[in-house]
C-alpha cells in the first residue's frame, strides 16, 4: 500500500511525465488493447507493452506481483473457453476436446491481460497516487468521488490498526484467531469496525467543515506540457489510434 | 471592558427529544481570555464547541463571534478548532497538504498558502514533518500538526482546544503548554480533564454541568474550592491541594 501511495521515484521518462497527459495516453492505449481481436495485432500489443515496461525501468517482479492477483479467475475463464469453445476439436485432453478457437481465445485473453496489467503497473509505479487522483479530478472526476478514494486510502491504516488492536484485545481474553469456529466473533469484530468507521467518518467530516470544506473541486491548474510530455502523449495516442484503426477498419480476422 | 470576542446567549441543544445537552447557556469571552472549560463527561463541552464552530444547529439561542452571528453550516475562518482525536483532523496524505487545507478553502493565493503553512510549521518547530504522511507520525506529532492546520494556518482569532493533552506524553504536553502560553491569540477556549494543564494555561475557568454554567471565575478560586469541584464531579488539582495541608 505504501508503494502504491508513494512509489519509489526512478529516472524513467514516465516518472517526469505530466500526470494528466499520462492518464489520457495510457487510457487510450488500454482502450485500444481491449479492441484487439486478431493474432497479428496481439504480437504488436505484446511488443508495445514490453517496450513501455522496459522503458519504465521497473523490475520484472513488480509485473509478476500484479499478474498474481487476477491470474486465478482469468485462468479459470481461459480454461472454460479452451474446453468449451465451439469448433472442430483438434485434440483431446481426456474427455475434454480442445478446439483451435479455444486455443486462440485463451491466448487472446491472457495476452490482453498481461499487456494491460503491464501498462497499469507502469502508470501506478511511476505516479504517486495523490498526483494521480488529483490529475483525475482535473480531468473531470467528481470532487466527492476523488475525496472518497483519498479518504478510503488514508483511513485504511487507521482501520487496520483498530482491527489489530481489537484482535489483540480478544486474544488476551482467550480468543483464538485460528480456525473457523470463531466466525461469529469475527462477524462481531467486522461489525464493530464498520460502526467505528462510520462514527469516525462523521467526526472527520465535522473537522473538514470547520476548515471550510464545501465538497467542491479545487481550481484546475493550467496544463503546461513540455516537449517530452507532448512527444510521449502523441506517440501513445498515435499507437492507440493505429491499433484501433487496423482492428476496426481493416477488419482483421479475429476469434 | 472591550466588546466580547465571543458572545453566547441562551444557547440550548439536544441530540434526542427531551434530553437537553445545553440548557440556556450564556457566556461572554473577552480579548486575552484563556478559558478552561471543566466538567464531567457528557457535560456538553464538545457539543458547545461544535455549536460555536457552526457545525451543529442549536435548538435555541444565538452565538456571535467578533460581532458576527454564527450561522450553522457556514464556514467561519475567525475560529480554529483542534479536535480531541488528531486522527479525525489530520486527514490528508501529507502534513503540508493537511495544514494547507484550510487556507485553500479560504481561497487564498498559492504563495499565501505556502507562506501560511511554512509559518505554522516554523512556529511549532515541525518543519521536518512537512512531507511526512499522517500514519508515519506519533500521537504528539499529530497533535502539533492538528494545531498547525486547525489554528495557526487559519490565523483564527478564537482558538478552541478539545482535550488537547489526551494521549500526549509529558514532553509533548510541556511543549503544548509553552506554545499556548507564548502564542498570541485574541481568545482561547480549552476543554480538558487535565486540571494541572488548565491551571498552567488559563486565566479564567468555567465549570459546565448539566448543560449550564455552574461556576465562572479565576482558576485558583474555582479549582481550589473543594466543595464546588466535588459537587460537579471534579477534584481539586494536586498542586492546589497542597496549600490546604
Amino acid at each position: 500500500m505504501e508503494k502504491l501511495i508513494n512509489p519509489e521515484p526512478n529516472q524513467s521518462i514516465f516518472c517526469h511525465w505530466e500526470p494528466r497527459a499520462k492518464i489520457i495516453a495510457f487510457s487510450l492505449l488500454l482502450l485500444s488493447f481491449t479492441m484487439v481481436k486478431s493474432l497479428a495485432l496481439v504480437m504488436a500489443m505484446l511488443l508495445t507493452s514490453s517496450i513501455i515496461f522496459s522503458l519504465s525501468g521497473l523490475p520484472a517482479k513488480c509485473l509478476l506481483h500484479r499478474w498474481k492477483i487476477p491470474a486465478f479467475p482469468v485462468l479459470l475463464i481461459g480454461l472454460i473457453l479452451l474446453f468449451f469453445s465451439k469448433g472442430q476439436p483438434q485434440l483431446y485432453l481426456g474427455p475434454l476436446p480442445i478446439t483451435q478457437e479455444g486455443l486462440v481465445a485463451i491466448l487472446l485473453i491472457l495476452s490482453r491481460l498481461m499487456c494491460m496489467l503491464a501498462l497499469i503497473a507502469v502508470l501506478l509505479a511511476t505516479t504517486p497516487l495523490l498526483l494521480l487522483i488529483n490529475a483525475m479530478r482535473d480531468l473531470g472526476l467528481p470532487g466527492i468521488l476523488a475525496d472518497m478514494i483519498l479518504f478510503t486510502l488514508r483511513y485504511l491504516y487507521t482501520l487496520n490498526d483498530q482491527l489489530e488492536q481489537m484482535k489483540r484485545a480478544l486474544t488476551v481474553r482467550g480468543f483464538s484467531t485460528q480456525g473457523l469456529s470463531n466466525l461469529k466473533q469475527y462477524g462481531i469484530l467486522i461489525g464493530a469496525i464498520l460502526v467505528r468507521s462510520f462514527e469516525q467518518s462523521d467526526r472527520v467530516y465535522r473537522a473538514m467543515a470547520v476548515r471550510g470544506y464545501k465538497c467542491e473541486s479545487g481550481p484546475t491548474s493550467n496544463i503546461t506540457w513540455n516537449f517530452q510530455d507532448k512527444v510521449l502523449f502523441y506517440s501513445f495516442s498515435f499507437l492507440a489510434f493505429l491499433i484501433a484503426l487496423i482492428q476496426l477498419y481493416f477488419n482483421m480476422p479475429g476469434v | 471592558m472591550s466588546d466580547p470576542v465571543l458572545q453566547i446567549s441562551q444557547l440550548s441543544f439536544s441530540y434526542k427529544k427531551n434530553e437537553l445537552i445545553l440548557d440556556g447557556l450564556s457566556l461572554e469571552v473577552f480579548q486575552d481570555d484563556k478559558i478552561g472549560i471543566l466538567g464531567p463527561n457528557g457535560a456538553g463541552k464538545t457539543t458547545l464547541f461544535l455549536l460555536i464552530a457552526g457545525v451543529e444547529n442549536p435548538l435555541a439561542g444565538e452565538i456571535y463571534l467578533k460581532e458576527q452571528k454564527v450561522v450553522p453550516g457556514t464556514f467561519n475562518s475567525k475560529l480554529g478548532l483542534v479536535f480531541q482525536d488528531s486522527d479525525d483532523q489530520v486527514f490528508n496524505f501529507s502534513v503540508f497538504d493537511d495544514i494547507a487545507f484550510g487556507p485553500r478553502n479560504m481561497g487564498l493565493a498559492h504563495a499565501q498558502i505556502n507562506q501560511r503553512v511554512n509559518e505554522a510549521l516554523r512556529l511549532l518547530g515541525i518543519q521536518h514533518l512537512a512531507r511526512r504522511a499522517p500514519q508515519q507520525l506519533s500521537g504528539g506529532e499529530k497533535r502539533l500538526v492538528a494545531i498547525a492546520g486547525g489554528i495557526l494556518a487559519m490565523q483564527s482569532q478564537l482558538a478552541i482546544y478539545d482535550e488537547p493533552t489526551s494521549n500526549l506524553d509529558l514532553r509533548y504536553r510541556r511543549r503544548l503548554i509553552n506554545f499556548i502560553n507564548t502564542h498570541k491569540q485574541e481568545a482561547v477556549l480549552i476543554a480538558s480533564h487535565d486540571l494541572e494543564f488548565v491551571l498552567e494555561t488559563c486565566n479564567r475557568v468555567v465549570i459546565l454541568d448539566q448543560g449550564k454554567i455552574a461556576a465562572d471565575g479565576m482558576p485558583q478560586d474555582i479549582m481550589g474550592d473543594r466543595l464546588l469541584m466535588e459537587k460537579h464531579g471534579l477534584e481539586v488539582p494536586h498542586s492546589l491541594r497542597k496549600k490546604f495541608i
